[in-house]
């Protein structure tokens, strides 16, 4: 390389009279071999370049210069050398100058905090931009990404919409499995996050059928690539309350307090991600309260099953959720185990096996009371106190074959499921109705067990192939599920000294086929109609025997054997307009639907046969580069269901008989649409959606109530009913660079109308709710981090000209967080929670407080964990639903200190 | 929402007869794509620098009117537009996959200017190697097009004592007189590479920021990064030598009246032959 001599000279008056002075030597390598670089010569301790000179084909440079300083920094630099520093004597002299070859360090800046590029359809976000001190886990960094949010089940959405795709590497290893991943994974492995939009997963149909799914993958860092990980974690801990024992508790050990001593945590995680296979193992167990069953929840389907749901109308009564984080009220002995691995045997082919085993004992402590609407002027009061105890035990298998190739593709999922969980229950429960005839029915002890096996098979095939520029999509997919379901209950009257047993069997079988097939054809480049056949068949076999109820006058059966099968032709049509800018979709699908009922007890044969029309419009439409709209309508009617068939009592749970069957089969009729506006600029970090929804449902029967005592009897009636709700919602969430915040606020009302039939007497009721909040986290220091919280919602419902009657439910919720970082290695995290609710009647206000301690040592973690700070032992949830209040009171985990080390195996 | 009031209030000050700084710089003019499958491997970057041209925001991309890439490599530099490399390569898939076969207005370059907006430096690609850079310039005509040489470095930079903070680097002032304007450089020891924005280089230090004397064109360095990447450029396999004073000339004219010089008519059939104020970097 040519290169020129450049000496410049500093016309300064003060340097003038001053001689030149004249450096000159050579800049070589260890082997004395020249290097391509330049020389500078600087004054000592000034931060300024007298004058510079390039090096020759030898390393020869000449530097010439007038200067009055003393002493001179003569420097080499150049890429391959970095920066080599002489000091020399202000005097003409030879200096020569060795420099080691070596890759340089170089200070790298970004004066734009580029945390989010946008590359086309994909967003990445760089994890280190948005990781915090603390952030141990890449779902800890999820959620302080702006347009991201992680729910409390840990389903994560962008801009308001869920994730279709979960990927690690390009690789769907999980299957919606990705609680595991963001769980897991840990956070400084990973280099970006980048949210796919516009994700069309099936490679052969890039490009020419747009969808608007959104997917998450997961980009990692090198050093994370091709090596096994294997994390372990061990832990252990005290509780203030409950008492020292070993093993899972009996349900009646006398003691009401949530948890028991002492605490135990433990986690083995195995990793390995590399281009052909990846593989995520790991054991999960705890008695704190970590419900680590919400990892195996799997948030989406990467193939679309035959849905199976076995008819099975029955359930305990038992406490129900707080509303709190599950951590507050879970007693629990859980384990989860599961296998994930995948192979790639070339880049087309995808083989996957999923495998994931949860067991668990959970106890829950409550109080329930219900309020209940019966007519304008009387309402019936019950009070529960429960204790229950539920056996989970559950396995999932899941075997997978994919191609995905630019000329094809061909899927087959097999899934096998089996569960063998069961309840238990024992509680008081006392009732009395109030108004104009107030009647006490007293108390009554009540024992519930109910054995809720179950099993499913499925198997689900699916190929699409191009023909010319038109595509052929064939699907088919088969499964049966079992349930065979026992519920014993015994009631003791206190008030009457009488004893009442029931038991409800419910055996169900679900046989479910569907085919479906499907051809597209594209028409002057704009056009796309698509043409489907699809035959579903879906049997229905009930079997159900109720011992125990007096049924009212008239209709005294208390059994059903039952087929209650639907078979379904469907000519699938729907017609696309899209441009890159806009698409707008018809569909007119017409069903031809016919059911068959053969019940076996009343002997009574039906066939029913429907031609069925679900028409439906969307549109969708990219005003700019960062905003879209979208605008939907939709009408569908369903004819029958399975839940309305059956003409002999069957026992919802202890206090509810429900039959459901008159002479002719429901009809619904469904009406909804939608519009919304969706932002995002990656540039701005500014993310918004605002949407509203309408939907109407008019059915041809009505579920009437009757009360006696405590207990309802419900029948179906033939009596049409109406129902519709509005509502609007919105979000937005922004990122400043400003103190490293970031700025999230939603809101939304809903107004739902409808009605309800009690004792003969029909009943308008319309109900509100809102809700608002915002959360906002930012960084004032270094070394502080601050999460700020606080939602807001209000809920009432009133029948026809009662409105100003109406009990109002407001509740907020308000939460802060600090982390404090001491040094590089320490993390000290406080967090403070108020909920209030303005219908308790004390303790309006509960007060919530935690801390924690994170020490990161070079080959161990250390974590201390000092949960409810401030010993709360109750907490009470007032809830609406329809026209009746709910008051829940749990009983919740006392304080309690846990202590984790966590270190890596491999 | 910034964006659109800043244009509200340059469309208003050019009816009102202002000449604002950023009419100077660039007109409106679409250029055909560049297909970016074609290419040849030239070097292998080491190191990439970003330098926004004309920013009002520096942390707003879409607030400059381009966004360049300069690649250092072992024996080559390459300087080049982002927003034009970007929607070149939108517009290669979009052409590839032809989804609709139609044009959209969304695929054409960003920058403050709008979509699409001319601006020499935008379109050019300048590849320096062996004392040499020679400009490959892309024109809103053909005939136009081709490639000419300059002798590189070609500043005869003066050094200052002034030094400052630019873009979290320690920088020393230099100014110099290059093709009819003054200009006035930041320049770094902190990144050893004597290289700079667009022709700039040749002072011991990368080029941080650089702007005219008259503050008409101003390039900043956004982001610096170490990497490991194929340094490519198109094959241009139609190109030939052109003068650079015949591709300056011709700038001029398609600038000061793009109407009469790629001939663009009005509805009614007349040529349009509104003229408008132009002041290009290079002045002679």
């Amino acid at each position: 390389m040519y290169k020129r001599l450049i000496t410049t000279i500093l016309a300064l008056a003060a340097l003038t009279a001053n001689a030149q002075t004249v450096i000159e030597g050579t800049v070589t390598d260890s082997l004395g071999h020249g290097v391509d670089a330049y020389v500078t010569v600087a004054p000592k301790g000034t931060g300024y370049i007298l004058g510079f000179a390039d090096t020759d084909a030898k390393g020869y440079y000449k530097l010439s210069f007038k200067s009055t300083a003393d002493t001179l920094v003569v420097t080499a630099a150049g890429l391959s050398v970095g920066n080599v520093s002489r000091i020399v004597a202000n005097k003409s002299q030879r200096l020569n100058i060795r420099a080691n070859q070596r890759a340089i360090q170089l200070k790298e800046v970004s004066v734009r905090a580029q945390k989010i590029r946008q590359n086309g359809d994909t967003l990445n976000y760089l994890v280190g931009a948005y990781q915090q001190q603390g952030d141990r886990v890449i779902g800890d960094v999820l959620k302080r990404m702006p347009g991201i949010e992680v729910s409390q089940s840990g389903g994560i959405k962008y801009n308001g919409k869920s994730i279709k795709k979960f990927y690690v590497e390009e690789m769907d290893l999980l299957q919606g499995r990705y609680g595991l991943a963001t769980n897991n994974i840990n956070a400084s492995d990973v280099a970006t996050v980048q949210v796919l939009e516009n994700h069309q997963p099936v490679k052969m149909l890039q490009g020419k059928e747009l969808t608007d799914d959104v997917a998450i993958n997961l980009k990692l860092k090198d050093s994370a690539k091709g090596t096994v990980a294997v994390n372990t974690m061990l832990g252990g801990g005290i509780q203030w309350a409950g008492g020292w024992h070993i093993g899972s508790r009996p349900l009646d050990d006398g003691q009401i307090v949530i948890g028991q001593n002492p605490l135990w945590t433990a986690e083995v995680v195995g990793m390995y991600f590399a281009k052909r296979r990846q593989n995520m193992t790991l054991y999960k167990g705890n008695n704190t309260g970590d419900d680590v069953s919400k990892e195996l929840t799997q948030h989406y389907s990467s193939i679309n099953s035959v849905s199976l749901y076995p008819f099975c109308p029955t359930g305990t009564v038992m406490p129900s959720g707080s509303g709190l984080p599950q951590k507050r009220t879970f007693d629990n002995h859980s384990h989860i185990l599961t296998m994930n691995h995948l192979e790639k045997p070339n880049k087309d082919t995808e083989l996957g096996l999923n495998i994931a085993y949860y067991n668990d004992r959970i106890r829950r402590e409550g109080n329930s009371v219900g309020d209940q609407f019966i007519s304008d002027d009387s309402r019936l009061l019950t009070s529960e106190t429960m204790t229950s105890e539920t056996k989970v035990n559950n396995l999932n298998v899941q075997a997978r074959y994919n191609w995905n190739a630019q000329n094809g593709f061909l899927a087959n999922v097999l899934k096998f499921d089996t569960n063998w969980n069961s309840d238990r229950v024992d509680g008081l429960l006392s009732s009395e109705r109030t108004g104009t005839a107030p009647v006490n029915y007293g108390n009554n002890r009540v024992r519930q067990h109910f054995d809720r096996p179950q099993l499913s098979v499925s198997n689900t095939f699916n190929t699409i192939r191009n023909i010319g520029k038109n595509t052929f999509d064939l699907h088919f997919s088969a499964g049966y599920f079992h349930r065979p379901n026992t519920l014993t209950v015994g009631i003791d009257s206190l008030l009457q000294g009488t004893q009442t047993a029931y038991t409800q069997d419910v055996n169900s079988h679900h046989i479910a086929g569907r085919f479906n097939t499907s051809y597209g054809i594209r028409v002057a480049d704009v056009f796309r109609f698509n043409y489907g056949i699809s035959a579903s068949a879906n049997l229905h076999g009930i079997v159900t025997d109720l011992d125990g109820f007096t049924p009212p006058a008239g209709n005294n059966q208390l059994s059903n054997d039952l087929w209650y099968n639907t078979y379904c032709l469907a000519l699938g049509q729907s017609y696309k307009y899209e441009t890159p800018d806009l698409d707008i979709t018809l569909g007119l699908p017409l069903e031809l639907y016919t059911q068959t009922l053969d019940d076996k007890i009343r002997k009574n044969k039906h066939g029913y046969t429907h031609l069925l029309f679900f028409p439906s419009l969307s549109m969708n439409w990219s005003i700019t580069r960062d905003l879209w709209f979208n605008a939907g309508a939709s009408y569908s009617k369903t004819v029958g269901d399975p839940g309305g068939i059956y003409s002999g009592y069957i026992m919802s749970n202890y206090r509810a008989f429900q039959r459901s069957y008159v002479e002719q089969l429901s009809e619904t009729k469904n009406y909804g649409a939608n519009v919304g506006l969706r932002y995002r600029s990656a540039i701005r970090a500014l993310f918004a959606n605002v949407g509203f929804n309408y939907r109407r449902t008019h059915d041809n029967q009505i579920y009437g109530y009757n009360y006696v005592g405590a207990t309802s009897v419900v029948q179906a009636v033939n009596q049409p009913t109406t129902a519709s709700s509005y509502s609007v919602s919105g979000e937005a969430s922004k990122g400043f660079d400003f103190l490293h915040s970031t700025i999230r606020v939603f809101g939304g009302y809903g107004l739902s109308e409808s009605e309800r039939l009690i004792s003969q007497s029909l009943y308008q009721y319309r109900a509100h709710n809102i809700r608002f909040g915002g959360a906002l986290s930012f960084s004032p220091f270094e070394w502080l981090g601050v999460v700020y919280t606080s939602g807001f919602s209000q809920s009432f419902s009133y029948t026809e000209g009662h409105r100003d009657e109406a009990v109002r439910v407001k509740s907020n919720t308000k939460r802060l967080s600090m982390s404090v970082y001491p040094t590089k290695t320490l993390t000290l995290t406080l967090a403070a929670e108020d909920n209030y609710n303005n219908l308790t009647a004390e303790n309006r206000h509960a007060w919530f407080g935690d801390a924690t301690a994170k020490l990161k040592l070079k080959h161990i973690d250390l974590e201390l964990q000092l949960n409810n700070l401030f010993d709360q032992r109750q907490y009470t949830r007032v809830n609406y639903s329809g026209l009746d209040i709910y008051t829940q009171t749990s009983q919740l985990r006392p304080r309690n200190i846990i202590g984790t080390i966590r270190f890596k195996l491999l | 929402m910034n964006r659109r009031i800043i244009t509200i209030i340059i469309a208003l000050a050019a009816i009102c007869g202002g000449t604002s700084a950023q009419n100077k710089q660039a007109k409106i003019a679409y250029i055909a794509f560049s297909n970016i499958d074609k290419y040849i491997t030239i070097d292998t970057a080491t190191v990439r620098v970003w330098y926004a041209l004309n920013a009002l925001d520096i942390n707003d991309e879409n607030s400059y009117i381009d966004w360049q890439i300069l690649e250092v490599g072992s024996h080559c530099t390459k300087y080049y537009s982002y927003f034009v490399w970007e929607s070149d390569s939108l517009q290669t898939v979009d052409n590839r996959t032809n989804r609709s076969g139609r044009f959209s207005s969304k695929l054409l370059p960003r920058g403050r200017n709008g979509h699409g907006n001319w601006n020499e430096l935008e379109y050019h690609v300048l590849i320096a190697e062996d004392g040499k850079i020679r400009t490959y310039n892309r024109e809103r005509l053909r005939e136009y097009e081709g490639y000419y040489d300059e002798p590189y470095p070609d500043q005869q930079w003066t050094l200052t004592q002034d030094t400052a903070t630019v873009s979290g680097y320690h920088c020393q002032k230099a100014t110099c007189h290059f093709h009819g304007r003054d200009f006035e450089a930041w320049f770094t020891t902190e990144v050893p590479v004597k290289y700079g924005p667009w022709k700039f280089g040749g002072l011991p230090g990368l080029i941080v920021k650089v702007y005219d004397t008259d503050h008409l064109y101003t390039f900043e360095c956004t982001n610096v990064e170490r990497v490991h990447r194929p340094m490519v450029r198109s094959k241009y396999p139609t190109r030939r030598p052109i003068k650079r004073e015949t591709v300056l000339k011709f700038e001029r004219k398609v600038n000061e009246c793009p109407g009469r010089t790629i001939g663009i008519w009005d509805m009614e059939g007349n040529l349009i032959t509104k003229t408008y104020p132009y002041e290009p970097l290079e002045l002679e």
